[in-house]
């Protein structure tokens, strides 16, 4: 809405026609005409009479621009002068002198200016509006000695001391918080003071301190207390996927083979014949899922078996499978009985921190699985066995197809095992999330 | 041929309107020109200003310096 600041009167607003014994028509058309010139002649005079005013404002405010700008050439001639002064002093000083001497901090006059907005500011155009057109409020004060605890009736239809009112309101809230606020603080500072005195008398609780290792061998995180015995932590196992479910992974080593002075072979295993494919290498340690939805029993499976390596499922038994049995070992050499038994361990003067903190710890025993028939395993068995010598005649040369075969089957089987025990990335990361809490 | 009394009179209004049509033009230059005015003289007002402010600095520095 835009704040009117002049008012221009209408044609016949001052001025109505007075037709008051008026007959006929022309008579009428020429006072209509007069009174609209009339009329047009009164705005003309209003709108110089605003012009003038218009004018003379901005005049007003150039001729205070203009002594503004004066001032500041009277003021700048002085300045011109020191510069020579000011100019011909750095020439003469060193710069090690002036930076010696103590600066002067300068603070520029802030005149906060007030009482902006009063009766007295008003534009004397928007003050002729005021009071020309403005209607004044009714004369309610006739009906003050008829209110209530002496209460002035104008006021409840208009107040001019209402926005000062409200400001005055509002300081003595913020003045009636601020007091509260005091005291609540005054209050929380002598509970405060009354629980330290009673905090005084009681003894603080320590936490316990626990060392964290880690088992070396099976990577299971072991809890120390500083004064008590080792407390092997529960290592945590996430899932590689929601769908397939966990299985026991055991990364522990196989126990030490027994001691013993019979120096007996163990027996080759079985070889596979050329017809079955070697195991799938899989480098996860997961069985996997059962297919859903298939109802058909699973088929019959051959009821000897051989293991695969690290519990990797086999092929189905609808393969047909054919062992062939293996090439009779060499015979044992004759026992020694009296070969003396290998001395036993020195017994352990004190146990390591390793030791100590191992001894608490569980292994479990790893799987058992078959050697791979190995050309090598069959030369190393009769190195061990000794230099017994066969005739050319009675010795039996294996065929050659089943001898490539069978290192094939060695070959995969070696590969399986490497593949098996190297460390996959996302067993790695598995790990590295789960020794990465620190507890 | 004399005008009829109402051909008389719409050539009045006529007169009367170009007149209104006039003023209103004048009016329309008077608050342009007041405003574009005032808005220089403020542009200005507020130079003058900076102006000072830097006077009034300049003139502190010389006089340490003079000092």
């Amino acid at each position: 809405m835009v704040l009117i600041t002049r008012y221009l009167p209408s044609t016949i607003e001052n001025n109505r026609p007075s037709l008051e014994g008026v007959q006929s028509k022309e008579q009428i058309v020429d006072a209509v005409l007069h009174n609209t010139t009339v009329g047009l002649i009164n705005q003309l005079m209003v709108l110089a009479d605003h012009a003038n005013s218009i004018f003379s404002g901005l005049a007003a405010e150039t001729s205070q621009v203009t002594a503004r700008l004066n001032k500041l050439n009277g003021r700048l001639d002085p300045l011109i002068q020191m510069v020579n002064q000011v100019e011909s002093y750095h020439q003469r000083t060193s710069i090690d002198t002036m930076n010696s001497r103590p600066r002067a901090e300068y603070h520029a006059e802030n005149p906060e200016k007030s009482q902006l907005f009063t009766h007295a500011s008003v534009p004397q155009s928007v003050t002729l509006v005021y009071n020309e057109k403005c209607y004044p409020p009714p004369s309610l004060h006739l009906l003050d000695p008829y209110m209530d605890e002496g209460q002035h009736s104008l006021k409840l239809y208009t107040n001019p001391d209402f926005f000062i009112d409200e400001w005055i309101a509002e300081m003595q809230k913020q003045r009636e918080e601020a007091r509260q606020r005091r005291r609540e603080r005054k209050e929380a500072r002598l509970r405060k003071k009354g629980e330290k005195g009673d905090a005084q008398a009681e003894v603080k609780k320590v936490k316990r301190l626990h060392k964290v290792r880690y088992d070396p061998v099976t990577g299971e995180k072991i809890l120390i207390p500083v004064d008590g015995a080792p407390s092997p932590a529960a290592p945590s196992t996430s899932l590689a996927s929601p769908s397939t479910p966990p299985t026991p992974v055991s990364h522990s080593f196989p126990p030490p083979p027994p001691i013993n002075n019979n120096s007996y072979p163990s027996p080759p295993p079985i070889g596979l014949s050329s017809s079955v494919p070697p195991p799938p290498i899989n480098n996860n340690y997961r069985v996997p899922p059962p297919p859903i939805g298939v109802s058909t029993p699973p088929p019959a499976m051959p009821s000897h078996r051989p293991q695969s390596v690290y519990g990797q499922p086999q092929p189905p038994g609808n393969i047909p499978t054919s062992y062939a049995p293996a090439p009779a070992p060499p015979p044992p050499p004759p026992v020694n009985t009296n070969a003396p038994a290998p001395p036993p361990p020195p017994p352990m003067a004190a146990k390591s921190g390793l030791a100590a903190a191992l001894e608490g710890a569980s292994l479990r025993p790893a799987e058992t699985k078959p050697k791979a028939a190995d050309a090598r395993s069959d030369l190393l068995s009769s190195i061990v066995a000794g230099m017994s010598l066969k005739p050319a005649e009675e010795r039996k040369i294996p065929e050659a197809q089943q001898q490539v075969k069978t290192e094939a089957v060695s070959v995969a089987d070696i590969l399986a095992r490497r593949i098996a025990w190297a460390p996959s990335d996302s067993e790695d990361d598995d790990d590295s999330d789960d020794d990465s809490d620190w507890d | 041929m004399t005008k009829a009394p109402i051909q008389k009179d719409w050539e009045e209004r006529e007169f009367i309107e170009s007149v209104t049509l006039n003023i209103q033009k004048i009016i329309d230059f008077l608050n342009k020109f007041e405003l574009s005015t005032r808005n220089k003289l403020a542009t200005v007002n507020e130079k003058i200003l900076t102006l000072e402010r830097q006077v009034d600095y300049l003139e502190a520095s010389f006089k340490t310096v003079s000092e």
